[in-house]
């Protein structure tokens, strides 16, 4: 842990933005944990998590001279690792399914072979779509407000509110040994 | 609708954060984190962030780009001011005169450089760069302001060696040159794309024979030079006009910002 | 990569240009096919941040690209469908000239002038003045300035307007090898510069986005509607007036018709594999009559 205040991402940005780009390494060190993990809850995948997680900052890294809304950042780069997430998806689930199917119809509930996860919340997370569990971490892991959820995954405020929603029923039912559509 | 008792909703909230919060939260393995930040370190090393360049550097570099018939005309013009201060006359109220009506002219080869953007449809390229047709409009406007400066300075310096008042000189050929700008101004932000550079002469030609007009009402009343040159009237036309050419400058840089709705019907851009 | 148009609209006082665009564009090329009216260099002029819609959004990665402002322009390039240049300017003083305006450093502004010249094949010409340029190779000197700052995101409208078939050619190799983990959106008539090099075809009809998809797949859209007909070469005259037809080929005493029509027109019809072409003909045959 560093010493003496801790910089506000708001300011890292802006002075990245001068031209100390050095300081790209001090904001991906800060963030890695917590999208290593957003990405294993995700996906549920621990050697997959390490590679969006990569991903992830390498997309950072790449676009980094376009951000300019430097008080959001957090929310941003959740962002780009909800859609990393997404396009492994994507990438490595069902074979057979055509490119342009992909495109219109999104790919919720995909099946994914995965390590199995020992730990009791992440089989209840499984009981979740994958668009329910993403809303799901976010708001209860990362304790985003809603509005942020929607602009991390992109969608309107209406769609979090129900997703989030669903999400809590389900694991109510987990939770109460219910059964579960898993 | 969400259709939960606001109660049972807290509660169910908090059961299941106890819940979720009882996750072990997964191992990362210290090694992998290291190395995954040492590549990510060498990938950053490799980025580029382009500055921007300073304001003062890039008006300079537009000053390579400005057509060269404009300097040519600047160059012609001094001589003119020139020939205009030098030559001998009885009434020095005539010399007065000439550099009045020269004033609106000067106004005209910049504002035409400004323009030209509209006139050789440009402006869609240049509206589409980083650095817009506002801030190019602006740059050019600056550049053209510098040397109006100038050539101002220079007739104050030579007037003011031959013996006319630095009053006298204000009164007739910055005021009036502050006044012409601020029209051609005005019909820039008016005609815009529709712009044409006989706009812009029209004009001078009108302004020219205004000024002509008060130059010889002038003449017939050498006191009103003296009453209008005292300082209070000379600062007060002075301010009015400077103003004036500011708000309408920076009205015409705003405007320029996007198009306005409506005016686009070209048949063929849709 | 990702640039979204959310419920994009363009009003102008008499007439509605683009009518509550979605669309959600990833790397690839992507051709956008429509009569002229149909609101392509509008929603162009929005994607460059030329024109503010009238209501709706479009996001680049996730930003408002009004908010961006310049950083969105910088990663732009732009070829409008009509466009000047100061006369006085030789081709290699144009593109410097852009350059300066896109912020590109002085050194790297040359260096990237003479590389895109040699590109697109105007090295020999580079010290003419452009008013000397033939409509092909102004076109050429117009697609080099909309690649100086390596976009992310490129923008064309109507790019091989006025080009011959090789400099066609050469434009659609060009255009193939940059795109890899870019966005290219071109906008055109010719339906056979976009059929081969496009990853995506966008339909646009009254400002509309009436269909999308891959060339093979939307072209398949077409299918059943495109029938190849004999008839006397005499009467061919009379059947190009009442039909939709695609293609006028004389044999002889017959002419050979390729006629676009929900039913069989005639006698002795043959149903025929439709192209990419057929299907503009089909969506835009009203359009085209009217020119």
């Amino acid at each position: 842990m560093r010493r003496g205040s801790k910089l506000k991402d708001s300011e890292i940005i802006g002075r990245i933005k001068q031209g100390e780009a050095e300081l790209l390494d001090t904001l991906i060190e800060q963030y890695y944990d917590g999208i290593y993990r957003f990405c294993y809850y995700k996906i549920g995948d621990r050697e997959a998590a390490y590679d969006c997680t990569q991903e992830t900052f390498l997309h950072l890294l790449r676009y980094i001279e376009t951000y300019v809304e430097q008080k959001k950042f957090k929310a941003y780069l959740y962002r780009i690792a909800a859609n990393v997430c997404t396009d492994y998806f994507r990438k490595n689930s069902v074979q057979t399914v055509g490119e342009e199917m992909l495109e219109w119809i999104p790919k919720e509930d995909t099946e994914l072979k995965r390590v199995e996860l020992s730990d009791q919340v992440l089989r209840a997370l499984d009981c979740l779509s994958l668009a329910q569990r993403e809303v799901i971490i976010l708001h209860f892991f990362y304790d985003f407000k809603l509005r942020e959820i929607a602009q991390i995954v992109d969608i309107n405020m209406s769609t979090a509110k129900s997703r989030l929603k669903q999400g809590m029923d389900k694991l109510k039912r987990y939770m109460r040994q219910e059964e579960c559509s898993c | 609708m969400l259709n939960w008792n606001d109660l049972e909703n807290k509660k169910l909230e908090k059961e299941i954060r106890m819940f979720l919060e009882s996750r072990e939260e997964p191992v990362i393995e210290e090694e992998r984190k290291r190395q995954s930040l040492e590549f990510l370190r060498l990938q950053r090393k490799s980025i580029h962030i382009t500055l921007r360049k300073p304001y003062g550097q890039r008006v300079l570099e537009q000053a390579a780009y400005i057509s060269p018939a404009a300097w040519v005309f600047q160059g012609l013009l001094v001589l003119v001011l020139g020939t205009i201060l030098n030559t001998p006359f009885d009434m020095k109220e005539i010399v007065l005169a000439n550099l009045s009506i020269c004033a609106p002219i000067i106004g005209v080869i910049g504002f035409t450089e400004v323009m030209r953007s509209y006139q050789k449809n440009m402006w869609e390229l240049e509206q589409a760069c980083r650095y817009n047709l506002r801030q190019l409009a602006g740059m050019r406007l600056l550049l053209f302001a510098a040397a109006d400066i100038l050539v101002v300075a220079g007739v104050m310096v030579g007037g003011l060696s031959l013996g006319f008042g630095a009053e006298e000189l204000l009164l007739f050929f910055l005021v009036p040159q502050l006044l012409s700008d601020s029209v051609y101004l005005y019909l820039m932000a008016r005609f815009r794309r529709k712009f044409q550079g006989t706009v812009l002469i029209g004009a001078a030609v009108l302004m020219t024979l205004f000024w002509i007009q008060i130059s010889m009402i002038i003449m017939e009343a050498p006191w009103l030079i003296y009453e209008l040159s005292r300082p209070w009237a000379l600062t007060f036309f002075i301010v009015v006009s400077a103003t004036l050419l500011t708000a309408l400058s920076i009205r015409f840089l705003h405007g320029i910002e996007k198009e306005e709705e409506g005016r686009w019907n070209f048949g063929w851009t849709d | 990569m990702e640039l979204r148009l959310d419920r994009l609209t363009k009003q102008y006082k008499q007439k509605l240009a683009v009518d509550r665009i979605d669309l959600n564009l990833k790397c690839g090329v992507y051709g956008l096919l429509g009569a002229n009216g149909a609101g392509k260099t509008t929603l162009m002029r929005m994607l460059c941040d030329i024109q503010d819609p009238t209501s709706g959004e479009i996001f680049y990665n996730g930003q408002n690209i009004r908010k961006m402002g310049e950083e969105y322009r910088n990663i732009l390039g732009y070829l409008p469908q009509n466009f000047g240049y100061y006369p006085e300017f030789t081709a290699y003083k144009f593109l410097l000239y852009i350059a300066s305006l896109k912020g590109i450093g002085k050194e790297k502004a040359k260096l990237r002038a003479l590389e895109l010249l040699d590109i697109v094949g105007l090295m020999d010409e580079k010290k003419r003045k452009i008013k000397t340029f033939s409509g092909g190779m102004k076109q050429r000197l117009g697609i080099a300035q909309a690649m100086l700052n390596e976009p992310e995101i490129l923008i064309l409208d109507e790019p091989t307007a006025g080009l011959d078939p090789k400099e066609r050619v050469r434009f659609r190799n060009l255009i193939s090898s940059f795109s890899q983990n870019k966005i290219v959106l071109l906008s055109t008539h010719i339906v056979s510069d976009v059929e081969y090099i496009a990853d995506e075809i966008l339909v646009m009809k009254d400002g509309r986005l009436i269909h999308r998809g891959a060339p093979e797949v939307i072209t398949k859209e077409a299918q059943g509607l495109v029938w190849e007909c004999r008839v006397d070469s005499k009467l061919a005259g009379q059947y190009v007036e009442e039909y939709n037809v695609g293609n006028l080929k004389n044999a002889g005493d017959e002419t050979i018709l390729r006629i676009i029509s929900d039913t069989k027109p005639m006698e002795g019809a043959i149903e025929a594999e439709p192209t990419l072409e057929d299907l503009y003909l089909y969506y835009f045959s009203e359009e085209e009559k009217g020119q």
